[in-house]
């Protein structure tokens, strides 16, 4: 008996092992049409205040639902796509993500992604959302819409006028690339420790940049056939553009920013805007945020420009979404994100972080409420500048339409290292751009 | 009769102690397979195919994966910075972790638990911490090293360490010094103490100097502690992953890219899990060498010890 009890044991310990972490709860539906269940919503948004918001979001929607329990997990952006890819590969991923950049088009062809046009419909339909924030940053590769765009930030350039002022700069804001060049140049004192430009070039954000400045002389990499064929599309004309855009980069950063910066990422090259030892980079109006932290006293000397143009202007814009993985909620989820997109419920969540936040909605982004609610130091550029902007930009080589590895450009810094090794390793531009070519092709083997 | 009657209650009760023993090991063994052997034939089987989660044909590729990874020259390139990091570590963790313990032994040290418990502190630090910790000091605006550096007149101005590929994995390899050194110290410390104190009592009455005694007495019987830990460490540093991420991402420009790091950025950057996986494998199979050394060193140290 007592060999009996114990076996029965074993197997009891060994079967709770292997089933440790169970199956998921799912959604229900009660005959009153209730809901019930528990919703995991994945999050990148660090910052307090609108970790806040989102939470206080939740915390709505639980009321109206009172069978309903929402729990969010706060991670940061930095490997957030590999964690939801592995979580969508795992069958455990959340009932809804917030994805960025790249994600729906990379995430798509997985199969794990629910595709969301009937769910827009429902919504009010896809002509209310801003520029290509739904048909290019939320497409999937089929054409079907694998995001909702929940907020958007125009990109800008930034300077300090007291810096100019103190350069004795009277050349103006600049319009082209050598303007550019000579402002930040006059700025540059190392011995004040004050540099004119900075790009993150030790992590993946500065890619976003290097896209800018691309674009700026009219490049945009890869392109599509009739058939839907992906393939890298640099003629002549577009490798003597690239070669002189890399040129012009090496020397902008060489001349103009600390000798550090190919090791520095995102949050470093902020601080250092925030704290005033560079002046201008290429940025969100998030930037703010560090200058009001570390600098607060001098807001309102923060001041911005549209990206200066060679044989274009570039507009770019940061784009942020929710994706419904197939393998969650799925019920739930769609509940919530009617809730959030129901009336003006979203426009207290944007006016919790102004500066990096903006409605995608154009109906959201006139109303009174929302313009009221901004911050002075925005007041300039919202809506004309940031709708100028946001309604022509594109992203990260979606400019000819959703490209399925629009995320691995950014993720693999193919961009970025090329400048990297002609500041380091002394490489001619034209290795950089043949480095670049040989990475884009990589991506298609 | 009685006596093979003993003989047969004796097997059975043998045989009954083995299927229990075996049940009370079968828990022990399904967590081993679960965690150490599925995943191991999950990477392997993975190898063999062209898996991209963001393709949705996925077919058998053979060998191919490990052909590409084999002719690419940044795989080989990333073979040579991992064996450059883990010997220039290990060799000098070695001799420093040696000299502190031969300190932390003398008879005439007073405070010994003070230093010891000092000695150890960086091992305690989450690798994590540390990257971030060195990542700071060596950096080029705001860093105490160069401030010091300028300070001192060593430096006319101050130096950008992380941004130059050379210095960059000279950083990671002190950091690495830094934290692995007290673990190889606490092991040799530990050997140290195992050594008869008479061996030296009798050197000395002999008229052997300090440096004979070490040559002659401490360092042989201190042979395999070092061996075996000195292979477990290369194995340990050979597949370290989270310093190098921490602290460079594997740059600048891929001048710090180690293999784990260079399988990660294969796997998880580029969405290649097959590709991942067979560098994951080839990996593996390099460090099966070393630790069937380690276990030939085990082997001597426990006979030595014997």
């Amino acid at each position: 008996m007592r060999k009996f009890l114990l076996t029965a044991l074993i197997v009891m310990v060994s079967a709770c092992m292997l089933f440790a972490g169970g199956s998921k709860e799912k959604a229900s539906t009660s005959a009153d049409g209730s809901l019930s269940g528990t919703l995991t919503i994945w999050s990148m948004l660090t910052q307090t205040e609108r970790a806040t918001e989102l939470e206080n979001l939740a915390r709505e929607f639980e009321a109206q639902n009172p069978g309903v329990t929402v729990e969010i997990s706060v991670m940061p952006w930095s490997g957030a796509l590999d964690k939801l890819m592995a979580s969508i590969m795992a069958g455990n991923p959340p009932d809804i993500s917030i994805v960025g950049q790249g994600y729906p088009q990379t995430l798509s062809e997985s199969g794990g992604l629910m595709e969301l046009s009937d769910f827009i419909d429902s919504i009010g339909g896809p002509d209310q959302f801003l520029g290509s924030s739904l048909s290019v940053l939320s497409a999937g590769m089929d054409g079907g819409t694998y995001a909702v765009p929940l907020y958007i930030t125009p990109v800008v350039a930034y300077y300090r006028q007291s810096y100019l002022d103190e350069a004795g700069w009277t050349g103006g804001l600049p319009e082209t690339w050598e303007e550019y060049y000579e402002m930040c140049k006059a700025v540059t004192d190392p011995a004040k420790n004050r540099y004119g430009f900075g790009v993150p070039l030790g992590d993946n954000h500065g890619t976003k940049t290097l896209w800018c400045f691309l674009q700026a002389n009219g490049v945009d990499l890869v392109n599509v056939d009739e058939d839907g064929n992906w393939y890298v599309d640099i003629d002549d004309e577009d490798y003597a553009a690239m070669v002189e855009t890399y040129e012009y980069l090496y020397k902008l950063v060489r001349d103009c920013s600390p000798e550090g910066i190919t090791s520095y990422t995102q949050a470093n090259v902020r601080e250092l805007v925030g704290q005033g030892t560079i002046m201008s980079r290429i940025d969100t109006p998030e930037i703010y945020y560090n200058v009001q932290a570390l600098d607060p006293d001098n807001l309102d000397d923060v001041k911005y420009f549209k990206v200066p143009a060679n044989k274009e202007e570039a507009y770019y814009m940061g784009y942020v979404g929710w994706a419904v993985p197939t393998a969650g909620n799925t019920d739930l989820a769609l509940e919530f994100l009617k809730f959030c997109y129901s009336g003006d419920t979203l426009s207290k969540f944007y006016a919790s972080y102004p500066y990096a936040m903006f409605p995608p909605m154009e109906g959201l982004f006139h109303s009174e409420s929302y313009q009221t609610s901004l911050p002075a130091e925005l007041q300039p550029m919202v809506p004309d500048l940031a709708l100028d902007i946001l309604s022509k930009s594109n992203a990260i080589a979606l400019a000819n339409g959703p490209f399925p590895y629009a995320g691995e450009i950014e993720q693999t810094t193919l961009l970025g290292s090329p400048l990297v090794r002609m500041l380091t390793e002394g490489i001619s531009a034209e290795e950089a751009v043949d480095q670049v070519i040989e990475d884009l092709n990589g991506l298609f083997e | 009769m009685k006596k093979r009657d003993d003989l047969n209650r004796g097997h059975a009760l043998e045989k009954r102690m083995g299927v229990q023993g075996f049940l009370l090991y079968l828990p022990a063994v399904l967590i081993i397979f679960l965690i150490i052997l599925y995943p191991l034939i999950y990477a392997l089987c993975m190898s063999f195919t062209n898996y991209r989660p963001t393709v949705r044909n996925v077919s058998i590729v053979g060998f191919s994966n490990y052909a590409k990874i084999l002719s690419d020259s940044d795989f080989w390139a990333a073979m040579g910075r991992s064996l450059f990091f883990t010997i220039t570590s290990l060799t000098l963790q070695i001799i420093l972790g040696l000299a502190l313990a031969q300190l932390l032994n003398h008879p005439r040290l007073k405070c010994k638990m003070l230093f010891r418990g000092l000695a150890i502190t960086p091992w305690l630090i989450p690798t994590v911490s540390v990257a971030l910790i060195f990542k700071w000091m060596f950096n080029d605006l705001y860093g105490i090293l160069n401030f010091m550096l300028v300070d001192i007149g060593i430096l006319d101005k101050p130096y950008a360490w992380m941004s130059g590929g050379k210095t960059a994995m000279f950083i990671l390899v002190l950091a690495n010094i830094w934290r692995g050194t007290p673990l190889m110290l606490t092991m040799f410390l530990a050997g140290l103490q195992g050594i008869p104190g008479d061996y030296y009592e009798a050197a000395r009455v002999d008229g052997a100097s300090a440096w004979y005694s070490f040559r002659k007495i401490t360092f042989p019987l201190l042979l395999p502690v070092v061996m075996v830990s000195g292979v477990l460490r290369f194995i340990w540093t050979f597949n370290f992953y989270d310093l190098p991420w921490v602290m460079t991402q594997g740059g600048p420009a891929d001048a710090t890219t180690t293999t784990p790091v260079y399988a990660y950025k294969r796997a998880f950057s580029s969405y290649r899990l097959g590709e991942g996986s067979a560098i994951s494998i080839i990996l593996f199979i390099v460090l099966l060498v070393f630790a069937f050394i380690y276990f030939r060193a085990k082997k001597y140290q426990d006979k030595i010890y014997k």
